[in-house]
């Protein structure tokens, strides 16, 4: 999901200095292709340039929204129907105009109160009851029920071309008799609703009326939400306008105007920062954040993006439950991350990020031991090459594979990276077929800051995608999933991760450092903890800006 | 005599056969190789699914007859739907084909308005060390790619002077630096290919008769040279634009320009097949539109045009 969501980090800008460019300028015809780079180096920041977070001017928020904020998008946005948001700016633009019943607070153990103002759910996480925030309207003016947050979730399982099934679950009924109530009840346990909820934007029940291409006509264009914009979307997506809206039952918005433009070349992204065309840019990489840390606000957050590798537990040698330990020692990680991340992240030692539910870093690892890794290839003999799969599209992983096929192969173990095609990654993803590659180099976001990829039966489950067939595993997933939120519940996850972590099955290795960067004259942003979702609510102007 | 009717229409079946090449080698180009579930389906999906897909889009049919199929649709306007936003995909072109034509227009309208006078001045001046001065920044000009000439003038004019917008952004200034990116390369081979020509009918005979009957340089070189090399120059710009209308990827792309060239690249990134078909198939009207309009132009200008050739 994180993948599909475009979170791939975005192409590295070489260094170019401006004596450079000065020389090249003077009388050469030769063309040059960095010149996201020219802007990098030789941009109006110089001033102040301590590396630091910029000084902005301080304020609080208008008392009205004011301002217009323009923010980059990394490409055209599909639809506005939060339903079918595939892309991350399709994400992060419908963020703005729907709300969910549960909200991520900053304290990323706890959910916070959205549309709901209390869950519960019962033992088994079969029947889960939401209590609804009184006086909320939608960006239709209607209000809302317990008829909306039912029809919502029918979208998001049936609706046309929808994605985010998986997040609602099989519910078997839904109970909105009372206005201010939500009954959700499923035939199997389902203990992450109230995290996945976040994800899932409640909707207008009378915008949901019609046939099913009709309602997906109506929310492509306009928003139907309850969030703190009214968004719409030019036609061909490349530019999306949210509008402030005055109804809104939270805090903010403090500026009158967003203005989402699809800018794809991230040194355009920059340049256009610079010259204040633009006033916020998603995810800069780390080579050119450096360069804008002087003049510019930064909000960074070690968030839920991971990059991992999953050996192939059906193909030779990562069947091998010790070449897979040997690999996993023969990996240095620190330093991957400082010589191709450039530090923007931390070394991730649980399989899931910090902060999300039923993490833990007590797991068995696998610290950087060179010589370990060598004795124990060594010991179990002449074994096969075995090959690391790579995204080609993105340079980070291109560069992390490569790097650490490098350090494998001189642990005495021949590795090679393979940059993998749509084919061979559908694959890699169906379960009934053999594995083609031993590693698998991914980006994945623990997107509900729940254990997502430890689902039972779930299209990204990890066990699954590593063909990793233990009955003992497979009975502690289902009893980690079985229950509601619990001390109990908690236990089976910490478990099932040691014995995943024993059997180095997975190999977790960075969790990302998200940095957005915006103009200095804006105040009250901060990267949201899950690292995907811009919320630009308590966004504005500092008086005098 | 070579009549209007006879000219217009081969010049019509012609492009007939130009666009008819261009439906049928880029849908089996595009078609023809690759997973076409690539840009309709995400790693969610399971065999299945992705089974039904495919079927779904007709991608179970071989490719032949789906051609048949999908050309059948053609005639009828139906140019399929978009996999990544299901818009219509001529929809999505036709919107922003205008925006790529303005452009390319304005691009061009300043590159003639500074490549006319220049030649003709050129020519003036011929072998002053004005225009060798000329032709030497022409050399320099002509090698720089527009990408790098849209960057440098993004950092001058935009991050350093902050005096124009360095992307689309809805104002009509905005225009100006993504134009200038495309015309300054343009201008140099303009004036390169007019005062080349200028040059050659200076050398004619009728030319050499002018002379002889007193008429002074610069009426010979403005009211003479320069109208009688223009077909040449037609024919250029007419040409070029067709290729600008394609080559404005890069500049498009950089300031976030909506139009065919960032339409192009965000429906490779996307695998959106139906778009891509439909690009090929519009800019191949459009370019044989341009050719023919070309070709009227230098019928009613270029009177030897009309004359049969013995």
């Amino acid at each position: 999901m994180g993948e599909r969501m475009g979170l791939t980090p975005e192409r590295m800008i070489p260094d170019y200095t401006r004596a450079a460019f000065l020389r090249r300028a003077a009388g050469s015809a030769i063309a040059v292709s960095s010149g996201g780079v020219l802007l990098a180096a030789c941009g109006s920041d110089s001033k102040g340039g301590t590396g630091g977070v910029a000084t902005a001017p301080k304020g609080t928020p208008p008392t009205k929204p004011t301002g217009v904020a323009r923010l980059a998008m990394l490409g055209p946005v599909a639809t506005l129907d939060p339903a079918r948001k595939g892309d991350y700016q399709s994400y992060y633009t419908t963020e703005a105009a729907y709300d969910g019943l549960t909200n991520w607070s900053q304290d990323p153990t706890r959910l916070a109160a959205g549309l709901a103002t209390s869950w519960q759910s019962n033992a088994d996480a079969t029947e889960w009851t939401f209590t609804l925030r009184d006086g909320v309207t939608f960006h239709d003016g209607e209000p809302l029920t317990s008829e909306s947050v039912k029809k919502s979730m029918e979208h998001y399982l049936r609706g046309k071309g929808s994605y985010m099934g998986a997040y609602v679950g099989t519910f078997s009924s839904i109970d909105a008799s009372d206005p201010k109530k939500v009954v959700i009840r499923y035939k199997d346990p389902f203990p992450d609703l109230a995290r996945n909820m976040p994800w899932l934007g409640i909707i207008s029940a009378k915008a949901l009326t019609g046939s099913p291409d009709q309602i997906a006509k109506r929310l492509d264009a306009r928003s139907a939400g309850a969030g703190a914009f009214v968004i719409t979307r030019s036609p061909d997506g490349g530019t999306v306008t949210g509008d402030a809206f005055g109804a809104y039952w939270g805090a903010g918005p403090y500026l009158q105007q967003l203005v989402f433009r699809a800018v794809p070349v991230k040194s355009a992204q920059v340049s256009a920062l610079r010259s204040n065309d633009l006033q916020w840019i998603p995810q800069v990489v780390p080579q050119t954040l450096s360069s804008l840390q002087g003049a510019f606000n930064t909000s960074g957050q070690v968030g839920w993006l991971q990059y991992m590798v999953n050996f192939a537990c059906d193909l030779a040698p990562t069947d091998n439950a010790q070449v897979r330990q040997a690999i996993s020692y023969a990996i240095d990680r620190e330093a991957i991350l400082k010589a191709v991340l450039q530090g923007q992240g931390e070394v991730a030692n649980s399989f899931m990020p910090p902060g999300c539910y039923g993490s833990q870093t007590t797991n068995p690892r696998y610290d950087f031991d060179a010589a370990r890794a060598k004795s124990m290839i060594s010991r179990l003999g002449s074994l096969p090459t075995v090959q690391i799969s790579y995204d080609p599209n993105s340079d980070l992983d291109t560069q992390i594979a490569q790097v650490m096929a490098q350090q494998v192969s001189e642990a005495g173990l021949k590795t090679i990276a393979h940059a993998i095609n749509s084919a061979e990654a559908g694959n890699e993803y169906d379960p009934s077929k053999k594995r083609l590659f031993g590693m698998s180099l991914q980006q994945f976001g623990w997107i509900n800051g729940g254990p997502f990829f430890f689902a039972p039966g779930g299209a990204y489950n990890l066990a699954t995608l590593c063909r990793y067939r233990n009955q003992a595993f497979d009975a502690l997933m289902v009893r980690a999933n079985a229950v509601a939120d619990s001390p109990q519940r908690l236990d089976a996850l910490h478990v099932m991760q040691d014995f995943f972590a024993r059997e180095a099955v997975v190999l977790p290795l960075f969790n990302l450092l998200a940095t957005d960067v915006f103009s200095r004259d804006l105040q009250g942003y901060v990267t949201a903890k899950d690292g995907f979702g811009p919320r630009f609510n308590g966004m504005y102007y500092a008086k005098g800006a | 005599m070579r009549t209007f009717v006879t000219f217009i229409g081969s010049r019509l079946l012609q492009g007939v056969l130009v666009v008819l090449g261009a439906v049928i080698f880029g849908y089996l180009l595009i078609n023809g190789a690759g997973d076409p579930v690539a840009g309709l389906a995400t790693r969610q999906l399971t065999a299945a699914q992705r089974a039904a897909l495919i079927h779904q889009y007709g991608y179970d049919i071989p490719l032949v007859p789906r051609f048949f199929h999908y050309f059948g649709g053609l005639l009828r306007g139906d140019f399929g739907q978009s996999f990544h936003s299901e818009d219509s995909a001529i929809g999505l072109v036709m919107h922003a084909l205008p925006q790529t034509g303005l452009l390319v227009g304005v691009a061009i309208a300043v590159a003639l308005a500074v490549a006319v006078p220049v030649s003709i001045f050129s020519v003036l001046r011929r072998n002053s060390r004005w225009d060798t001065g000329v032709r030497q920044t022409l050399v320099v000009m002509q090698g720089i790619p527009d990408f790098w000439f849209a960057l440098l003038l993004v950092l001058i004019f935009s991050v350093q002077l902050a005096l124009l917008p360095s992307i689309a952004n809805g104002t009509p200034e905005a225009i100006i630096l993504p134009a200038a990116a495309l015309s300054l390369p343009l201008m140099a081979t303009l004036v390169r290919i007019y005062r080349g020509e200028m040059l050659e009918v200076l050398g004619a005979d009728f030319v050499a008769a002018l002379r002889a009957r007193g008429l002074g340089n610069r009426d010979i070189v403005v009211r003479h040279a320069a109208p009688n090399a223009l077909p040449a120059l037609i024919t250029f710009v007419a040409v070029q634009l067709g290729w600008l209308l394609g080559g404005t990827l890069v500049v498009e792309t950089i300031f976030g320009w909506e139009g065919i060239g960032s339409l192009a690249i965000t429906a490779v990134q996307n695998t959106d097949l139906p778009v891509l078909e439909a690009l090929i198939i519009v800019v191949a009207i459009v370019y044989v539109a341009i050719s023919l309009l070309a070709d009227l132009l230098l019928f009613a200008l270029d009177p030897r045009i009309r004359v049969p050739s013995a």
